[in-house]
């Protein structure tokens, strides 16, 4: 078979490849700047030779694949550390919003000011305590801090709503790239069948797995049909080949200003361990908890202020005076409560003897209650139930009444001092003299103007020790400073999983990336494959002529 | 390693990203003067800082009721001072009208002019500092004494605070200084039968007053005594006080303020960097191998 037209054949191949290689060079070129492209390469072999007399002849060139340059292990790995540094880029990002409210140190928003101005304010009256001035400026400075009080509360708890429509929005996010991923896979599977390798539908899967795993962190498992699974939340499925199985948002039974992730049922929330919905996720978490702590200093504040402002006599005469507003009791009912009675009403009977932590009303039986101290999980208080009748227990008196029927044994109702103070904080008081400087008089009380022991002991609620052992000053500045401490954490391991993403990008760019002066090279050496491969032609061309002139 | 187009621009991108942000921490650094802006900005300073402001902001408090209290005694020094000059020239009276050489007349002269200075005497007892009578007790909207120099106060005294857990007491009882409730002399009675004695030409009585008004000086006298140990007491405490705030407010600066010659020298290191960096990324990219093939 080593004829002439043999000849020609080998360098038709060797043209026809050459045209195809250069193809490929040119896609990568084209696509040098596009994003999650992926470089490809035409694999150029040899073709299988024949036997002509002893001797086994080639014959030519053939493009076998085309290939694309890929790392599956640095893609997971670039998956799960980009999970990593978006969960810690939204955390501190809502973090530093969190950390602009408690701008003590510029002297902005925050609380620290406001402590010292009212109590210092309460000095003031005890320099003179008969003097409407000093009462009035003691009221303005008292209305700041409850103001103070009241904003801290509100931003939270805006915040939190915020993050709970962020959790929303991201999910839809989730299951939009999901459907987009189980599309892709049924196309995938439909060329690769074929034993063609679908590079460029790939290439477009593997930047939404990338998008993914910037919103939640996945797991992904790719079948002998080349489709890809996903799970999240450690091993609940998303995708499985071309069915994704969409995210639920469900708002929480027992606490309904949180929105939960749910999946088939299955809580998510804390199953997800990165991403930027689990940044989410913690940063609400801390929130709240600061929230709570701003609840139990308003009412370590509403308590002892109250209580040791009641103490004492106004120049008005008048006494027992709450200073500020006794927040309203917060109380909730389980959401697998059977029953039908409801709380229908609470009160403070005594505030000295509240304790500032939270309980719930248990009932055994429809006739019999118990009060556990969630706190300390100890029962404090027990008896037969009446509908209607108040429940009183540590100064508070909470009423049952049965609505649609008695209490189902099993039922709980949650009741919490604390929960709503920072929110409902406010004055009570009104009337500048009727503000208890005093704690004593001669005849009628309010008849010693001058007395001014009662405004001292309120000025010394400052330094005492009356929330978890420390004072409250101590307790918010303790505060600000483990808000610092978080969002800080939070910056640094972004900050270094920046990093991680940085070297992982690229090193997978130094793989799969294209490189114009290769590629550049390339096309000259192809270039010059194909003028050697037409050269052959006309040589051979020339050959059949010098063949056909003989005579 | 390979090194594709795609790495040396996002390289770029990075660093120079990198390298302004530096350049933005030390430029508001520089512009608010503070290292501390925030709290992540460095917790544990933070925690030291609002403590130490917290405690500033105490301490201030304790040196306006330091200064309140100095005003009030200082009022009542003067006063009571006055009072001492009245009793002082009751004394001369009463050594005067002693000697038999004066005659009834001119005693029941003198008696007028005794009465004028009980009546002075009273108005002194009733000396009010900001509209309050200063030694009326909590009764500070009461005058102190009536017109027959009857105590009509109470015997609280007033306390201040000086500190977290100190309180000064203040207050100068009228009853103890001027009607020897505790165990002192009624000064207004003694003059009241002083007067009496003038107008009875009694001069035995007369003679007694020199012994009593005697008492009465030094009850005041000692009363004007007790004063300066407080004035001097609060005056040591603010002392102490307006240093130790000195010193938190080096503190505090210490904490929070930025070091100007290190942040200056910083910046200029980050922003030749930053022109090293766009130097060197000018020249790399300027090289084109289709210059070349």
């Amino acid at each position: 078979m080593s004829s002439l037209n043999s000849a020609l054949d080998i360098a038709k191949t060797a043209l026809l490849s050459s045209q195809k290689a250069i193809n490929v060079t040119s896609h990568n070129i084209a696509n040098a700047n596009t994003e999650g492209y992926t470089r490809q390469r035409a694999s150029l072999e040899a073709m299988p030779p024949v036997m002509h007399g002893n001797f086994y002849f080639g014959t030519g060139v053939t493009v076998s694949a085309i290939e694309r340059i890929y790392d599956n292990f640095q893609a997971a790995q670039l998956r799960s550390s980009q999970s990593s540094f978006s969960r810690y880029e939204s955390k501190e990002a809502l973090l530093k919003t969190l950390e602009a409210s408690f701008d003590d140190l510029n002297e902005g928003s925050g609380l620290s000011a406001p402590l010292d101005a009212f109590f210092n304010a309460f000095q003031d009256l005890a320099n003179n305590p008969s003097s409407y001035a000093e009462r009035s400026a003691l009221l303005s400075n008292a209305a700041v801090l409850t103001d103070s009080f009241n904003n801290i509360d509100s931003t939270i708890n805006q915040n939190i709503t915020n993050i709970n429509k962020e959790v929303r929005s991201q999910v839809d996010e989730i299951n939009s790239l999901a459907s987009q991923i189980a599309e892709l896979n049924d196309q995938i599977g439909t060329v690769e069948v074929a034993g063609i390798s679908a590079n460029d539908l790939r290439d477009k899967r593997d930047l939404l797995l990338e998008s993914l795993s910037e919103i939640i962190d996945i797991s992904t498992m790719e079948n002998d049909t080349g489709q890809v699974d996903v799970y999240v939340g450690g091993g609940v499925t998303l995708v499985a080949g071309v069915r994704a199985t969409p995210l639920e948002v469900e708002i929480d039974a027992e606490n309904p200003s949180l929105s939960n992730v749910i999946s088939g049922g299955v809580e998510l929330n804390n199953r997800i361990t990165g991403g930027s919905i689990k940044g989410v996720l913690d940063a609400r978490e801390y929130f709240q908890e600061v929230g709570d702590k701003i609840n139990l200093l308003a009412a370590t504040l509403v308590k002892e202020v109250n209580v040791q402002h009641s103490a004492g006599y106004g120049l008005d005469g008048s006494t027992g005076v709450d200073f500020f507003t006794v927040p309203e009791i917060y109380t909730k009912p389980y959401g697998t409560n059977g029953g039908g009675a409801v709380v229908s009403s609470t009160a403070v009977s005594d505030l000295s003897l509240v304790t500032l932590d939270d309980y719930e009303i248990r009932f055994t039986d429809a006739a019999n209650y118990i009060v556990v101290n969630t706190d300390s999980s100890s029962v404090i208080a027990n008896g037969g139930y009446t509908s209607g009748n108040a429940i009183t227990f540590e100064g508070l008196s909470v009423t049952i009444t049965d609505i649609s029927g008695a209490p189902a044994a099993g039922d709980k109702f949650t009741v919490s001092f604390t929960k709503n103070a920072a929110q409902s904080m406010g004055l009570d008081i009104t009337d500048p003299n009727s503000i208890a400087a005093a704690s004593s008089y001669d005849v009628t009380p309010g008849d010693l103007p001058g007395d001014n022991t009662n405004a001292l002991a309120l000025a010394a609620v400052k330094n005492a020790e009356v929330i978890e052992g420390t004072t409250i000053s101590d307790y918010y500045t303790s505060l600000v400073s483990d808000i610092g401490v978080v969002t800080a954490e939070a910056g640094s391991n972004r900050d270094s999983q920046d990093k991680v993403v940085e070297q992982l990008l690229l090193a997978r760019d130094s793989v799969s990336g294209v490189s114009i002066e290769e590629e550049a090279i390339n096309l000259i050496k192809l270039q010059r494959a194909y003028q050697a491969a037409a050269k052959i032609i006309t040589t051979v061309d020339e050959m059949y002529i010098t063949l056909l002139n003989i005579r | 390693m390979r090194i594709t187009q795609h790495i040396t621009y996002n390289t770029y991108i990075n660093d120079l990203m990198r390298k302004q942000e530096s350049i933005y921490d030390l430029h508001r650094q520089l512009s608010t003067g503070k290292r501390v802006n925030t709290p992540s900005d460095d917790p544990v300073k933070t925690d030291d800082i609002l403590s130490t402001k917290s405690l500033i902001s105490d301490m201030g408090q304790y040196e306006r009721n330091i200064d309140d209290g100095l005003s009030y005694l200082s009022i009542v020094e003067q006063s009571l001072d006055s009072a001492k000059d009245v009793i002082t020239t009751l004394q001369e009276h009463a050594v005067t009208q002693a000697s038999g050489t004066n005659d009834a007349q001119t005693r029941a002269n003198t008696a007028v002019v005794v009465n004028n200075l009980f009546k002075q005497l009273v108005s002194l007892s009733n000396t009010a500092y900001d509209n309050k009578y200063v030694f009326a007790g909590y009764k500070v909207e009461t005058e102190a004494f009536d017109s027959t120099g009857a105590f009509q106060g109470d015997s609280s005294k007033r306390g201040i605070r000086t500190g977290a857990n100190t309180t000064v007491e203040i207050g100068v009882n009228g009853g103890e200084v001027f009607s020897g409730s505790s165990g002192g002399v009624d000064i207004f009675q003694i003059i009241a039968d002083f007067e009496t004695a003038l107008n009875a030409n009694d001069t035995t009585g007369i003679a007694s007053a020199i012994d009593t008004l005697d008492e009465a000086f030094n009850q005041i006298s000692n009363a004007v005594s007790d004063i300066g140990g407080k004035v001097s007491r609060l005056t040591q405490t603010k002392d102490s006080i307006t240093h130790s705030m000195l010193e938190l407010k080096t503190t505090v600066s210490g904490l929070e303020d930025a070091d100007l010659t290190s942040v200056i020298s910083d910046l200029k290191l980050s922003q030749i960097a930053l022109e090293a960096a766009m130097q060197s990324a000018g020249k790399v990219f300027s090289v084109n191998i289709f210059d070349y093939v």
